[in-house]
């Protein structure tokens, strides 16, 4: 949820029990006010009354009686049972005009007039509670929609104008890697806090742009300088085994230094091809057919693939071609396919499917799925010795930089590496 | 064969020379641009090793000097930048071959090797080794004159133990010269296995000497001689 939809909610959440307290209250006023101005009405009436019985003016009495709005009784109480001798209350009276009972403010009041008592009674119909509540509510109801819709409005309007740099950071945020040795250039704002993260932020990519070359040139350096010493331990091997009389244990020594020789250039020339693939190194591309490269890739592990008695099925809808480097496509391939083995059961299937646009190897192997860890650069199956941990995230890389996507799927222990072409991926 | 070696690592330079000595090659050393520059200028070689990055200026240049005296020397390059674009350029300076670093002292001596042979057309371009004759135009195997069918990956097995005979050639130099480098190793030794066994077996039939020797958990010798 957008930052400022969240806001308006909260203010919208918070301003309903707002408008209930302040209807109540608004309720309880209006009631009050209305009451005093009846108790204060009624009052002069009963006074008016008190006057015409004082004066004895029957015809006057006689009227107001008729109306249908006041009653007068002799009585024989003094006074009320509260020790007042006024009292008001709310009765209900039947309404001849609309055939039902309505709340009247009435008073009640004994006087004593030569030495009579009367109990004068005076109504007056009143405002009705439930519609006044009614009215309040329906009011409330449109206060809050007009505020959701103010809201709305100005959410719009604020992040058309108002957060409209911020979003533009985003985007071009979105856009930023390191690699690219470009710094994305922000909007000017006359905001001060946006100005404020533009500043930073662009500090921040510079040292990440530094920061990422340095190691870049770090990696590339440090495999370069590696391969002279490896040259040396390997031609000192190829010279030591020519030694006569070589104790078998000897012989084991020599295998082991050996063994961990090649494999520590296979990881430096690893690394040295990842470098190369991330600073874009492999810029000559062509035309190059799927088709073709996986068919030269299934001759170069053709004794690898006849060893594990693994079963290749290939199925050609059409010839997937793609503008790339061919020799990363061959790497890429390559790689695919002797994961496929590696990981394969003995007696197990590799399904190769290429169509227009995608490629797919499938094969059959572990009843789980790979940890999707194993596309980060030295992660491995613990199981997997010869591997170096580094085959997928070279994969990976070529996919990357070749507009290439790379998706995995598992099911029902068969594991597919889907090469696709990148939708969106953005020429020149 | 009188060898130029141009290499500014001095370990390097005394395995080179060691392992190519053996054949009673002539190996001379120069340990930078100058040096190689003067050399090439005052002699004449069969072959220069040529690294690319040398103190004192670049291994390509050297490469234009040499080709600049007409010279009929054959040029490996020799390079621990194993970049595509050094080995383009070498290569289109008139280098005949690229190893990158690091090598098997044993590929090194058979890319000499096949290089010479390449380089002398004017010379049998037939390997003879006691009654095994190899013509690599036809990739043909004669023993005793008679024919022996060989897979590919025998011929080449054959073509290199030849190449290096008399030495121990390790099994992870088979396997790099086979498939490369990239592939698994386990993996390969037990191919390697299988083929050295073919390939002896083939050569047996003919009626040839036992010449291949197993050297336990190391490689194998091809022993012409005691």
């Amino acid at each position: 949820m957008k930052l400022l939809a969240k806001t308006s909610l909260y203010y919208l959440i918070l301003s309903i029990p707002i408008l209930i307290l302040s209807g109540f209250i608004c309720y309880r006023i209006i009631t009050a006010e209305v009451r005093e101005g009846n108790n204060e009405l009624l009052t002069n009436r009963k006074l008016v009354v008190e006057n015409y019985l004082r004066k004895n003016d029957t015809i006057a009495l006689n009227l107001i009686t008729k109306s249908k709005e006041a009653q007068i009784e002799k009585t024989s109480k003094k006074q009320y049972l509260n020790g007042g001798k006024t009292k008001f209350s709310d009765t209900l009276i039947l309404d001849k005009k609309e055939n039902e009972l309505a709340v009247n403010r009435m008073i009640s009041s004994i006087v004593t007039v030569k030495n009579n008592n009367y109990q004068i009674k005076i109504w007056r119909s009143t405002l009705e509670y439930d519609e006044l509540f009614e009215g309040i509510f329906s009011l409330l109801i449109i206060i809050l929609s007009c505020l959701f819709l103010i809201s709305m409005f100005i959410n719009f309007w604020v992040s058309k104008t108002l957060w409209k740099p911020f979003y533009k950071t985003i985007a071009s945020l979105k856009k930023f890697r390191a690699s690219d040795n470009q710094i994305p250039s922000f909007a000017k704002t006359s905001v001060k806090e946006f100005g404020e993260l533009n500043h930073s932020l662009n500090a921040m990519m510079d040292k990440m742009i530094v920061d990422y070359n340095s190691q870049k040139k770090f990696t590339e350096n440090a495999s370069h300088e590696i391969q002279t010493p490896l040259a040396v331990i390997k031609s000192k091997i190829d010279l030591l085994i020519q030694s006569k009389n070589l104790q078998e244990n000897e012989i084991k020594l020599i295998f082991a230094i050996d063994d961990a020789c090649s494999k520590l250039i296979r990881l430096n020339k690893s690394l040295l091809l990842l470098t190369k693939i991330e600073n874009r190194y492999f810029k000559t591309t062509e035309k190059v057919s799927f088709e073709n490269t996986v068919n030269s890739s299934l001759v170069f592990f053709e004794e690898h693939i006849q060893t594990h008695k693994i079963e290749i099925i290939k199925n050609i809808e059409s010839d997937f071609c793609i503008i790339m480097n061919p020799d990363l496509c061959l790497v890429l391939v390559n790689n695919l396919l002797q994961n496929a083995i590696r990981h394969n059961n003995k007696g197990g299937k590799i399904e190769i499917f290429i169509e227009e646009n995608k490629i797919t190897f499938s094969n059959s192997g572990n009843n789980e799925p790979i940890d999707m860890q194993l596309f980060e650069r030295f992660q491995k199956n613990t199981d997997s010795q010869q591997s170096l941990g580094l085959g997928l995230s070279i994969v990976k890389e070529i996919a990357e930089v070749s507009g290439l996507s790379l998706n995995y799927l598992y099911s029902e222990g068969r594991h597919s590496f889907i090469l696709s072409i990148n939708k969106d991926i953005e020429f020149g | 064969m009188k060898i130029l070696l141009i290499e500014d690592e001095p370990e390097l330079q005394k395995s080179i020379r060691q392992y190519l000595e053996m054949e009673g090659n002539v190996v001379e050393i120069a340990s930078d641009y100058n040096d190689g520059e003067s050399k090439i200028a005052l002699y004449g070689y069969d072959c220069i090793l040529v690294d690319i990055t040398l103190p004192k200026g670049s291994g390509l240049d050297l490469i234009k000097k040499i080709k600049d005296k007409k010279s009929k020397a054959g040029v490996i390059i020799i390079s621990a930048k194993n970049s595509l674009d050094d080995k383009v350029s070498g290569l289109d300076l008139g280098a005949d071959d690229y190893l990158p670093k690091p090598f098997h002292l044993s590929e090194l001596n058979s890319r000499i090797k096949a290089l010479i042979r390449r380089k002398s057309f004017d010379g049998d371009i037939e390997i003879t080794v006691n009654e095994i004759k190899i013509l690599p135009d036809e990739r043909r195997v004669l023993v005793h004159n008679k024919e022996v069918i060989l897979t590919t990956k025998e011929y080449d097995l054959l073509l290199y133990f030849v190449a290096n005979k008399n030495r121990v050639v390790s099994k992870g130099a088979l396997a790099e010269h086979l498939w490369g480098d990239d592939s698994d190793r386990l993996d390969n030794f037990d191919f390697i296995y299988n083929h050295v066994k073919n390939l002896r077996k083939k050569l047996l039939e003919r009626e040839c000497e036992d010449y291949l020797q197993t050297i336990y958990g190391i490689g194998y010798n091809f022993k012409t001689q005691e």
